[in-house]
């Protein structure tokens, strides 16, 4: 997760105010396919190898638990439109959160 | 030219229990011919497996196959093939299983891994990349396939390992044994399970680091796209991810007639009855979360968890439709606590859920009629919805205890056993148990009794009849008259198209679910099939050619069956039962199969593949056409070549 700086007119004056985007999991939707793993090898590494993932699914059929683990090393597929995890994740239980610091403003943007 | 290094890895891992050698077989010796999977697998089983080998014999193998698009990012392509002899009738067995087993296999670097032979001592076949390794399994022969995992996961310390395993009932050689792919998922007919319980072998662990590549990557992801949207905009997927088969194979199945109830004395259960474990029940008690396969958008699964009760605390993969119509109506059981128990027992003692429901409700009926009774059962009283019956019955099946070692042989041997007339109760295709009402839908239960590996719905059957499709448009795709259920007219060419595309989907590696199957005319087929493969591998299919591919593994098939099982006319007919007694209850109340209906039906079936009607037994010409000439060769010797009749 890096911070991005924005300068927006606030009133009464100008304030620069963080900006951070960041890959969320929703673990109850998660259904643990790990087409994620496999979007985020391809990104990275143009192959299909979940090692290769910056994202790690880890599934616990015993007690029908999932674990969704993001490596820092993630740059949220800089270059492409959304990230690919995102777009291949079916039950949408990854989303892309805005944040803009100090304002209390959540935002999942919306796509089709 | 192709490589075979993209989609494919290329290579084909032999493991000979007896020697506790290893070898590998380039994939490319196969992949021309019969692309990968089931087609492959198939293909080196009819290669291999002398005459007169029986099942149980060290000369058979086991063979667990992935296809070129398994492990990628193509929407639901995690399944794994696994081939054998068929425990029932030495013909040919093919079971096909979700999970997460498929992929890892390729990241180890292996297309199919062949066993052979038979170990001194029980051992699991331990694969980590280039290591392969068979190590001791005595402690956990006994071991339900759940402890069995959990053990192997700390002998290996791998965590995140895959499986394939039986159980004790495999161990104990039970005709109707699965194999079991990680925990919740089975490649369960055809009794495999018993098979590699004659090998001594518990079953494979496999990890891989490997990477899948592609030879067209752009061209590659497109395609993905493509089809991961098809789906997407499917108006079945939002049932299917709500709640499955179980969802979609319930109340709209029963009105269509779909479920064998009491042992196929009727083909409606009855309203109260079924509402108790439809989906909604289970949705609001039981289920924990949704679940899905490798790299499926689909997510059809579920977890279903039981806190207390008789039967808890539980955890386990939930079920789909066939656990309804199994041991819901065919047993007519309608505690769905109990059924989620008696699933969950089925993937730990390694039983498949469709032989065990039949020789379960084959014994019930028999006890009905006194031609069991408590002397036979050890004080056992056997009645239609007794839970506790049932589950003591899975038991001693998978255990061989008392009545059980009977059924575990299935219903045609118990009844041949048994006799007084027994086998009139016995309901099986083939050899093998049959689970499936066929009285109902021509297509649907004519695709059952004709499926090659020993009868079934996953091979030449549809839902055409009864998914909403018009009749124009059964016109236009398959050239029938009408899609009426009831009409034999033309029904075997829409069985003649989903057993080539089904072989051929068997053979890259593509789920079931992914296709016509759930929605006819809609979701991924052949075209969206062959823009993935000729991307992946780097060499150009086309829709025609792919269902070609899926013809050629079908005769492969039906030579094996001549050769090894002897199937001749008489083997495609339904089972009596379905003649001679007309459905009681429901929509489709009367109705029962004509058998000069049927049998007009088989000799326009046959004549579209080119098979002989006197026998069924392939033309050589049909062979030929399909660059299978030694095939013709080694049919002419056996003298179970077909005649072409004017």
């Amino acid at each position: 997760m890096t911070e991005e700086y924005v300068t927006q007119r606030v009133t009464p004056r100008l304030m620069p105010r963080p900006i951070r985007r960041f890959v969320a999991v929703d673990l109850q939707r998660c259904t643990g396919c790990r087409a994620c793993e496999l979007a985020c090898s391809w990104h990275s590494a143009r192959c299909f190898q979940p090692e290769r993932s910056h994202i790690r699914v880890y599934r616990d059929n015993r007690r029908g638990e999932i674990q969704v683990v993001l490596n820092s090393t993630c740059d949220r597929c800089a270059g492409e439109d959304l990230p690919l995890c995102i777009q291949f994740c079916a039950p949408e239980a990854l989303k892309l959160m805005t944040v803009a610091e100090g304002s209390g403003y959540h935002a999942a943007p919306t796509y089709p | 030219m192709t490589d075979y290094s993209h989609g494919w890895t290329g290579r084909i891992l032999h493991v000979d229990l007896s020697s506790s050698k290893s070898w590998v077989e380039p994939t490319a010796d196969y992949a021309d011919r019969f692309l990968g999977g089931k087609g492959i697998n198939q293909a080196i089983l009819l290669g291999t497996v002398p005459p007169g080998t029986g099942p149980f014999d060290p000369e058979n193998r086991v063979i667990v196959g992935t296809g070129p698009l398994t492990g990628t990012l193509a929407p639901s392509c995690g399944r794994v093939t696994i081939g054998s002899m068929n425990a029932f009738n030495g013909g040919v067995a093919e079971s096909n299983s979700g999970g997460h087993l498929g992929p890892e296999i390729k990241y180890a670097g292996f297309d199919h891994v062949v066993i052979h032979g038979r170990a001194e001592r029980p051992v699991y076949l331990w694969i980590r990349d280039d290591h392969v390794a068979l190590r001791d399994a005595d402690e956990i022969w006994g071991a339900t396939t759940w402890e069995a995992e959990e053990w192997i996961k700390r002998d290996v310390h791998e965590p995140h390992l895959h499986t394939a395993l039986i159980g004790p009932a495999g161990a104990n050689l039970v005709r109707g044994s699965a194999v079991i792919i990680d925990r919740g998922r089975a490649a369960g007919r055809g009794g495999i399970g018993a098979v590699m319980g004659s090998k001594n072998l518990k079953g494979l662990a496999v990890r891989g680091s490997g990477a899948v590549q592609v030879a067209h990557p752009d061209r590659f992801m497109r395609a993905v796209e493509a089809a991961w949207e098809a789906l997407a905009r499917s108006p079945k997927q939002n049932i299917m991810h709500a709640g499955g088969t179980h969802l979609d194979g319930t109340q709209g199945a029963n009105r269509a007639g779909m479920m064998s109830v009491r042992n196929a004395q009727d083909a409606f259960w009855a309203q109260e009855r079924i509402d108790r474990v439809d989906y909604p029940v289970y949705a609001e008690r039981f289920e924990k979360r949704r679940l899905a396969c490798f790299a499926c958008p689909t997510f059809c699964s579920h977890v279903y968890a039981l806190r207390g009760g008789p039967y808890g605390p539980l955890v386990t993969e939930g079920f789909q439709a066939n656990t309804i119509w199994g041991f819901g109506a065919r047993v007519d059981l309608a505690d769905p606590e109990a059924l989620i128990a008696i699933h969950a027992r089925n993937s730990q003692l390694g039983l498949d859920n469709d032989f065990a429901a039949v020789a379960i409700s084959w014994a019930i009926e028999l006890f009905e009629h006194g031609l069991l009774t408590t002397a036979d059962t050890d004080g056992l009283d056997l009645a239609w919805g007794d839970a506790e019956a049932v589950i003591e019955l899975q038991r001693r099946i998978a255990h061989r205890e008392g009545i059980g070692d009977l059924l575990a042989e299935g219903v045609m041997r118990a009844a041949q056993e048994l006799g007084q007339g027994s086998d009139r109760f016995a309901v099986h295709v083939k050899g093998q148990e049959c689970m499936d009402e066929i009285r109902t839908a021509v297509a649907w239960g004519f695709g059952v009794v004709l499926a090659l590996k020993g009868g079934g719905h996953v091979e030449g059957s549809c839902n055409t009849e009864q998914d909403g499709t018009s009749d124009v448009q059964g016109q236009e795709w398959f050239g029938v008259p009408t899609l009426d259920p009831h009409s034999y007219a033309g029904k075997e060419r829409m069985v003649y198209w989903f057993e080539r595309y089904k072989q051929m989907l068997d053979s890259v590696g593509l789920c079931y679910f992914t296709g016509p199957i759930i929605d006819t005319g809609r979701r991924v087929g052949p075209l969206e099939i062959a823009e993935l493969l000729s991307a992946a591998v780097g060499r150009e299919y086309s829709a025609d050619e792919l269902l070609l591919y899926g013809r050629r593994a079908h005769n492969v098939q039906k030579a094996f069956n001549t050769l090894h099982a002897g199937f001749t006319r008489a083997d495609d007919l339904p089972p009596r039962r379905f003649v001679e007694e007309p459905v009681k209850t429901g929509p489709h109340a009367g109705v029962q199969i004509d058998l000069d209906e049927w049998e007009c039906m088989l000799d326009r079936y046959y004549q579209l593949h080119g098979w002989d009607p006197a026998t069924s037994w392939p033309l050589p010409q049909t062979l030929e056409e399909l660059g299978l000439s030694d095939v013709v060769d080694r049919l002419r010797a056996a003298d179970k070549l077909g005649v072409s009749r004017a």
